[in-house]
């Protein structure tokens, strides 16, 4: 069984605009596999995606090395008008995000229903930093 | 709780941190340490390995030593290798610092350092060491 995969989905924008892709990560993302989160978040960009979802429910660990890959996407899925939202983490992997500060930056949402809903135009004044772990 | 010392010999590549880890797991397990405290020091260890895989060795097939020795209080983990020097106690770029200029590197050390008790380094004979110490709770 390997030890980290990724698998694609898109969902319908919940009002207007381009759909949501949706990254689901299972296992454990680490130096030797954040390359493969790089490649999967880099073919979002080049098909056009940049209002993104990554969800954690099946993530088991990360390490700086993961941590470094959402740092690496986050100005340039912004810049082209989406946003790098990260849902569904568990406690244990929430632990690292927090100790780094990186809910200060990213849009932390307990579930992908509730990261979709922030893509709607009335939320997208919302600030990074309302996060929480879990649902 | 009697001592209990193990060693791991690994070449020096990415694709062997998922078996530091586990055995870093049931080290800490056997020596008593909580979930939490399990998992912070396998981060911990995660990293240090990393660090060395990454910036210590001379080439791929040089090998990482890891061992372990508990005692009553908690449980240590060295990790030597051969090739320059890599001290991960020096400062690194401050947290925010890295955060606001979207940094992709430098978070590893700042895990390291806030995840074990103590963390302390030598360079003996040509080898890196980095000493890690979690304490139970």
């Amino acid at each position: 069984m390997p030890s980290f995969s990724v698998s694609f989905r898109t969902l319908p924008a919940p009002a207007s605009g381009a759909d949501i892709r949706v990254l689901d990560l299972a296992g454990e993302l680490d130096a030797h596999t954040a390359p493969e989160f790089e490649n999967a978040l880099q073919s979002c960009l080049d098909e056009g995606h940049a209002r993104l979802i990554v969800a954690g429910d099946d993530l088991r660990y990360v390490s700086s090395a993961g941590l470094g890959v959402f740092m690496a996407f986050l100005e340039p899925v912004r810049e082209r008008g989406g946003d790098l939202k990260i849902a569904a983490l568990s406690e244990e992997v929430f632990e690292v995000f927090d100790l780094l500060g990186f809910p200060l930056l990213f849009d932390l949402a307990p579930s992908v229903d509730e990261a979709v809903a922030r893509f709607a135009p009335e939320a997208a004044g919302a600030a990074a930093g309302e996060s929480s772990p879990t649902a | 709780m009697p001592r209990r010392a193990h060693t791991l010999r690994i070449p020096g590549q990415t694709s062997e941190l998922e078996r530091v880890r586990r055995h870093v797991e049931d080290w800490a397990g056997e020596a008593g340490l909580s979930p939490k405290e399990t998992r912070q020091l396998r981060t911990a260890v995660d990293e240090a390995v990393a660090n060395a895989i990454e910036h210590g060795l001379d080439d791929q097939r040089d090998h990482i030593t890891i061992r372990s020795a508990s005692d009553a209080s908690g449980l240590a983990v060295t990790v030597r290798h051969r090739g320059d020097r890599f001290d991960p106690t020096l400062p690194p770029v401050p947290l925010a610092e890295a955060r606001e200029a979207r940094a992709v590197h430098g978070y590893g050390l700042h895990l390291l350092k806030t995840l074990v008790d103590s963390l302390s380094y030598r360079f003996v004979r040509g080898a890196n060491e980095v000493r890690l110490y979690k304490r139970k709770r």
